[in-house]
């Protein structure tokens, strides 16, 4: 073989290649394979696309293929429902194309320690937005981190089911479901629905107080929630919880905390949410994941299937280090009797995370959480004053349902027609509630401007008349 | 922080030199023939000097220098132990651990203080060695920083029957072994361990150990979780389903989540979530297995449909740190016993780390009756967790 | 030998919770227009608005780049030599990143209109093609987060599949193996399985018998790796798969160690129903320290019904690519995950494998077992390093546990303090082994095909260094690192709870900083 050496490979420039071969003291790499039995090893023709060797050829290629697509940035879109389109700033773009962070693995604390204490920094930022003492790293998404809290919470009470809105995103619920396990399984959690209100999208308290019993492990509540409604009785349902002895788990958008009020300062047990909205592009939902915490209590901590990152000292006295706490709790240190399972995670975006907290800072989450409130509601009203169109929940954050029964068209006709204007219009909620009858899930945020609502407006007029 | 240090100074001599011991005056001289060196100070030296890096001088050591005797270790002990050490610290094997054992039981139970071994000697068959000096050294200090907040487990002192203290057998030698510094020592199998008793030895916290993939984390959360898991099994067995509990810590700690008294040295008898023999004799056994079958007969020709109690089954621990199943601290479990108890009613349970320091993974069983023996050979799940087995070859 | 000169940078850096002053900003919000602007009262229903703003830190935007960029710069990772065995650490293709930062993929939302995203679903599609060549396997979802996750959905998978043949009561058990990675015990446990882990016979792998012995009609799955992380192939791993499907059994094959016999073996041809590949590992897409990650997971063709949705359909006819959903398949166990997975780590891996070509990879498992067997005739000749299993004498694969149990004998140093003195020379810590340590005082280096011969060199060089100071001066080796920002972390304490601090609200409550809080935090912090 004496092709040109392949850029990505040191050692495939022939005379190297040769140098270790000699070294070794065989003559061809197929004496290395030795341990797999003949029968073992394939006879495929492999067909596989061509090689694209220059970076020049394949960066055409991939541009030109991912060129089919259309960006939120090309059309003006209005969708969210788990993954949102905020501004992302140019430092958090910078931070994580640092190759250091892109590419490293684990080393020891000391090598690792600007990491680590992006890590820490993470953890601590997200906790003074939830008023809650204790953090873990990331999990892959927020419905994971609402599965592993449930699990979290069964471990502790020893209970075996757990309340959660009839109106939940459907595709958390597939998350949370796979999480609990089918019934025939020992462990299995059952899966209970409360209903919510009509109106306002808020838990059904009387409901909710009907289905509260000895077998609850937990209550699960979101504000926003997945169709975008402000719950405003989260102190009520966490008193009825711990009254029933169990767990409330509050799933919280972070980017909403300026100006809603945390879970801590509520009596939620456990936080949950998503991580996305700090600074982390849509990446056509690559670029979830989700954060799990709580009050510093043992009996939460204890619980904990993340990895954790803990401020620590070092040799020195007074120098500061970090490390990682509770280690041995999870799936690395005790393999099956761990706390379910952990390995790779997003912990790449929670160094973004760090950053954009860090840039925001108190005020800009204020101002932040003002300018969406501002302009989600300016939107849900110019979209409500159209002729058939109704917003479902008057109190939300960003999101939004708007229902079209009215107009006697459906989502998915106005969606097509709004697409042919460049817009991607809200989701279509007709499949997974269909008590919503035609209902579109609306998303606003800061990126949006005036004349994006208007154009939206006025494109929606068309399209309903 | 105070800490009793007792070093045998003569422990480990006869290793190196081919011998199983140094337990009496016999072995000792002939180990001295063959220029065998005192090994154990510098072994308690490395121990004490990671002690010494963790905690610098917030320690107090209280030494007993070199009992050379039996007798001299178990007044160490005694005088240690009344002077109130938090940890008392012993450089040795197995015959010192006896030793030690021997002069802590004479005391009330408040009063003997934790015990952790250095290992330096040639047989360790007991559960109080940390793996290396560097490792005792961690858990002591770590231990004796946590002060109050501390916590111990049982473990428990075996040692081999004096009668086989002879020259060596070769140890079979395991597939991932590396040479340790004993993997050349004799006796490493599990023939003639005798169960001694139990004593309290620190539990060491994850956190002295490695991080991401370091060394097992000594918690014994699953070790617990397989005792529940088990208990629960026999909370939930037939009605009359008779179980028969080997001796060992363990078992002991499966009886205990049933609320039950065992005899952590005995064979003990559950049916029905109680106790209904303590201690029992193999004569004693041989008559419950008889009620039992008939029990069963009667049951049958009642109703042939109705639910049978189940059993007999048999609980077993694994005894001391050489993997000994059966004949070994529990010869009450004759073979005629266990001619009545099928193989796979036999539960065993272990913690996983003690498992697999067993190198190759094999449990021993000697009941007395070759033929026995081999039918009981073979492949068998040792319950580890409360929802993992490990697979362990029983070997006769 | 030549040693590196190394000094890692050290910033002293204060965390981020300490800099700034009140007052300074780093990113404003859009403003609305005076007519949009209504008081926050009139769109918060009552009681729900925040009281008590955030203690986040208030910086201006220079200084919040460049607090990161020193910690970016504090983090050794791949900028020395980083044989990080099991993880293959490979180059991570700069031009991938730059793609994946365009807003073709960047911004793009999963629930867009299908014909505004074709150029991403042909992306994954035709890797999705590129995974079923290399394994033989029918299909491949790209939902879960990393290779723990895969095994999730293996689990999951094997769940709904004897649910649908009504033996999920029956079928209560998954077998492993001792040297299999933690994680498919793990995610089989967190599925509600028993597990049964075999142990190693004395060829290295697990007996035959011991598996005929915990195989039964209880029999859920065999969730196996292979070859394992001592760089030794179970030679019997067929007529493992043919007892486990006589039970009626699932054959997983996490093939975290595909890197190689990639383009040697396929996991379909040796019986694996189903498989797992870590497209952040063998396939070229970068870490991130953690993720974000997928675990690619296959399978055959009987299994497909179970997958996870949505898959990737193209329409012959048409030549367009589709989704199909869970409501369009029963008895899809749903998601594992919200989304379809990382799309971009997809795309980085499609492009890796694009960028090589199917001679590309094979030359690349060629030089990676080439390059460790280079390293296992130098470092046998290491003082205090022995080979594991060194009855096994053939060749291994990509990589070999060495244990340095006779220099903790020796010197009392261990695999640890060694690790600690190796990132002196801007070498990253190796990976010792995962748990539990079967092999006494272990290190797993990997060279994969990136690193040079030179940076092989360089890092037996380093460890024999470091060896040798562990025999003439332990202490320098034990309470190493010296070159580093900071010591040595005493870790001794993060367990307790009055010692742990996951945040600083907690570390400035507890008491806990080592030498108090700095800045602005520190004078307004409790005494």
């Amino acid at each position: 073989m004496t092709r040109t050496a392949h850029p990505y490979m040191a050692n495939s420039a022939p005379a190297l290649r040769q140098e270790l071969l000699d070294a070794v003291g065989v003559s061809d790499p197929d004496a290395l394979f030795e341990q797999i039995p003949a029968d073992h090893r394939t006879r495929h023709a492999f067909q596989l696309p061509p090689a694209l060797r220059s970076e020049a050829q394949l960066q055409r290629h991939l541009r030109t293929t991912l060129a089919a697509n259309v960006s939120c940035e090309a059309n003006l879109s209005f969708l969210g429902g788990g993954v949102w389109q905020h501004y992302v700033p140019a430092v958090c773009d910078e931070i994580a194309q640092r190759t250091e962070f892109v590419t490293s693995e684990w080393g020891t604390p000391a090598s690792d320690l600007g990491r680590n204490q992006a890590w820490f920094e993470f953890a601590s930022q997200l906790g003074e937005l939830l008023q809650l003492d204790f953090a873990g790293l990331p999990v892959y998404s927020w419905g994971c981190a609402a599965g592993h809290a449930i699990r979290m919470a069964a471990r502790i009470s020893g209970r075996r089911e757990v309340l959660v809105p009839a109106t939940l995103d459907r595709e958390r619920l597939a998350v949370i479901r796979s999480y609990c396990a089918p019934p025939q399984m020992a462990d299995h959690i059952a899966i209970v629905e409360v209903a919510t209100e009509p109106e306002t999208d808020a838990l059904r308290l009387a409901d909710l107080e009907a289905k509260l019993s000895s077998r609850t492990a937990a209550v699960y509540v979101e504000t926003p929630t997945g169709l975008g409604a402000l719950e405003p009785n989260g102190a009520e349902i966490a008193r009825l919880a711990r009254a029933a002895g169990a767990e409330t788990i509050a799933g919280v958008d972070p980017l909403s905390l300026g100006v809603i009020a945390p879970p801590g300062a509520w009596g939620a047990d456990i936080a949950v949410g998503p991580t996305q909205p700090l600074g982390i592009h849509m990446n056509c939902g690559g670029g979830v994941g989700g954060f799990i915490a709580t009050r510093d209590e043992e009996r939460y901590a204890r619980q904990y299937p993340t990895l954790q990152v803990s401020i620590a000292p070092t040799r020195v006295p007074g120098e500061r280090g970090f490390a990682m706490t509770l280690f041995e709790q999870s799936s690395y240190g005790r393999r099956e009797e761990g706390n379910d399972w952990t390995g790779n995670s997003v912990y790449l975006w929670a160094i973004v995370n760090a950053v954009y907290m860090s840039l925001l800072g108190p005020q800009g989450f204020a101002d932040l959480g003002t300018t969406i409130l501002r302009r989600s509601h300016d939107a849900a009203r110019r979209i409500g004053a159209l002729p058939g169109v109704e917003i479902r929940f008057p109190h939300f954050f960003k999101e939004f349902v708007v229902s079209f029964d009215g107009t006697g068209r459906t989502v998915a006709e106005v969606n097509a027609a709004l697409l042919e204007r460049g817009i991607f219009g809200g989701a279509d909620l007709s499949a997974d509630h269909p008590q919503l009858g035609q209902s579109a899930l609306y998303c606003v945020t800061e990126v949006h401007a005036r004349e994006d609502v208007e154009r939206l407006v006025a494109a929606l007029a068309e399209v309903t008349a | 922080m105070r800490l009793g240090l007792v070093v045998n100074p003569i422990a480990g001599m006869g290793g190196r030199v081919g011998l199983k011991g140094t337990d009496g005056p016999e072995l000792l001289r002939r180990a001295l023939e063959r220029g065998a060196t005192p090994a154990a100070p510098a072994r308690a030296a490395r121990a004490l000097e990671r002690i010494e890096q963790r905690l610098g001088g917030a320690v107090q050591l209280l030494q007993h220098d070199g009992p050379d005797s039996p007798a001299g270790t178990r007044a160490a002990a005694r005088a240690l132990a009344q002077a109130r050490v938090d940890l008392l610290l012993f450089a040795g094997g197995d015959g010192t651990a006896r030793d030690l054992l021997a002069a802590l039981q004479e005391l009330p139970q408040e009063q003997r203080p934790p015990l952790l071994g250095i290992p330096a000697g040639v047989k360790m068959h007991s559960a109080c060695f940390a793996a290396t000096p560097e490792a005792a050294g961690e858990v002591a200090a770590a231990f004796l920083r946590d002060g109050a907040r501390a916590r111990t487990i049982e473990a428990e002192i075996a040692d081999r029957a004096e009668r086989d203290n002879d020259d060596a057998t070769t140890r079979r030698r395991g597939p991932a072994a590396i040479a340790r510094h004993d993997a050349d020592a004799p006796g490493r199998h599990a023939s003639d361990v005798v169960l001694h008793g139990t004593v309290r030895v620190p539990l060491a916290p994850a956190s002295v150990l490695g991080r991401k993939g370091g060394r097992a984390p000594a918690s014994d959360a699953a070790l617990a979780g397989a005792c529940a898991r088990i208990a629960d099994e026999l909370r939930t067995a037939p009605p009359g389903t008779l179980t028969l509990v080997g001796p060992g810590t363990t078992t002991a700690r499966v009886l205990r989540e049933l609320e039950l008294d065992a005899t952590p040295l005995g064979v003990d008898v559950v049916r029905d979530g109680a106790l209904v023999a303590r201690d029992a004799s193999e004569q004693e056994l041989l008559a419950l297995l008889d009620a039992h079958a008939a029990c069963v007969a009667a049951a049958l020709a009642h109703d042939a449909a109705a639910p049978l109690p189940a059993g007999p089954r048999l609980l077993l621990g694994v005894v001391g740190g050489q993997g000994a199943l059966l004949g070994r601290g529990n010869q009450q479990l004759s073979p005629a016993v266990l001619r009545r108890i099928p193989r796979e009613a036999i539960t065993v349970v272990a913690d996983r780390a003690k498992l697999l320091a067993l190198d190759p993974l094999l449990l021993h069983v000697d009941t007395g009756d070759p033929r026995l023996d081999q039918d009981l050979g073979g492949h068998l799940r040792v319950r580890v967790g409360p929802r993992e087995s490990l697979l362990a070859e029983i070997a006769a | 030998m030549s040693f590196p000169r190394f000094q890692a940078a050290a910033w002293d850096e204060p965390l981020v919770l300490e800099l700034g002053r009140p007052g300074r900003r780093a990113q404003l919000a859009p403003e609305v227009e005076d007519e949009v602007a209504l008081p926050l009262a009139d769109l918060l229903p009552a009681g729900v608005a925040r009281e008590q703003a955030p203690a986040l830190p208030e910086l201006s935007e220079f200084e919040v780049q460049r607090h990161y960029l020193h910690l970016s710069q504090m983090t050794l990772g791949m900028m020395g030599v980083n044989l990080f065995g099991t993880c293959t650490m490979k180059y991570n293709a700069r031009v991938n990143e730059l793609i994946a930062a365009r807003p073709e993929l960047a911004e793009i939302h999963p629930g867009q209109p299908l014909q505004t995203l074709q150029g991403v679903l042909r992306i994954v599609h035709a890797f999705e093609q590129i995974l079923c060549e290399l394994s033989g396997m029918d299909r491949f979802v790209f939902q879960a987060g990393g290779g723990a996750d895969a095994a999730y959905t293996h689990a999951c998978v094997t769940r709904a599949y004897h649910a649908a043949r009504g033996e999920l009561e029956q079928r209560t058990e998954v077998i492993t193996t001792i040297q299999t990675h933690p994680c498919n015990a793990a995610t089989a446990a967190a599925a509600g399985f028993d597990v049964i882990t075999l142990p190693l016979g004395p060829d290295g792998y697990p007996t035959l018998a011991s598996l005929e012995a915990a195989v039964s009609d209880r029999t859920a799955a065999l969730m196996v790796g292979n070859p394992d992380d001592m760089g030794i192939y179970n030679p019997e791993i067929k007529r493992w798969i043919e007892l486990v499907h006589e039970a009626g059994g699932l054959a997983f094959y996490d093939n975290a160690n595909f890197n190689g016999v990639m383009s040697r073996i396929r996991g379909r041809e040796l019986g694996f129903d189903a498989c797992m590949y870590m497209l952040h590992k063998t396939f070229g897409a970068p870490k991130g320290g953690g993720g974000p990650a997928v675990g690619a997971y296959g399978c055959s063709a009987e299994l497909e019904p179970f997958l996870p949705r949505p898959l990737v359909t193209r329409d012959d006819a048409t030549g367009s690519y589709g989704l199909e959903t869970a409501a369009e398949a029963p008895q899809s166990i749903g998601k594992v995950r919200e989304f379809w997975g990382n799309v971009p780590v997809v795309v980085k891996a499609y492009a890796w494998t694009r960028a090589l070509g199917a001679e590309g990879i094979r030359d690349a498992a060629d030089l990676s077992v080439l390059a460790n067997n280079y390293m296992d005739t130098r470092l046998a000749q290491v003082r205090g390093v022995a080979r594991s299993n060194p009855q096994v004498t053939q060749h291994r694969l990509e990589m070999t546990r060495w244990s340095l149990a006779q220099v903790l004998e020796e010197t009392g140093v261990d695999v640890h303090d060694i690790s600690n003195r190796m990132v002196d020379y801007g070498v990253d810590a190796p990976w010792l082994a995962h748990e539990p340590w079967l092999v006494p005082e272990p290190v797993t280096p990997e060279p994969g095909e990136l690193w040079s011969k030179e940076d092989v060199d360089t890092w037996i060089d380093v460890l024999e260094r470091v060896i040798e100071e562990a025999y003439a001066d332990p202490d320098l080796v034990k309470t190493a690192p010296h070159s580093h920002p900071i010591a040595q972390v005493d870790a001794s304490r993060v367990d307790a709870p009055s010692q742990w601090a996951t945040t600083w609200r907690a570390a400035v409550r507890k008491g806990v900083v080592p030498g108090g809080p700095r800045g602005a935090a520190g004078a307004e912090a409790p005494a």
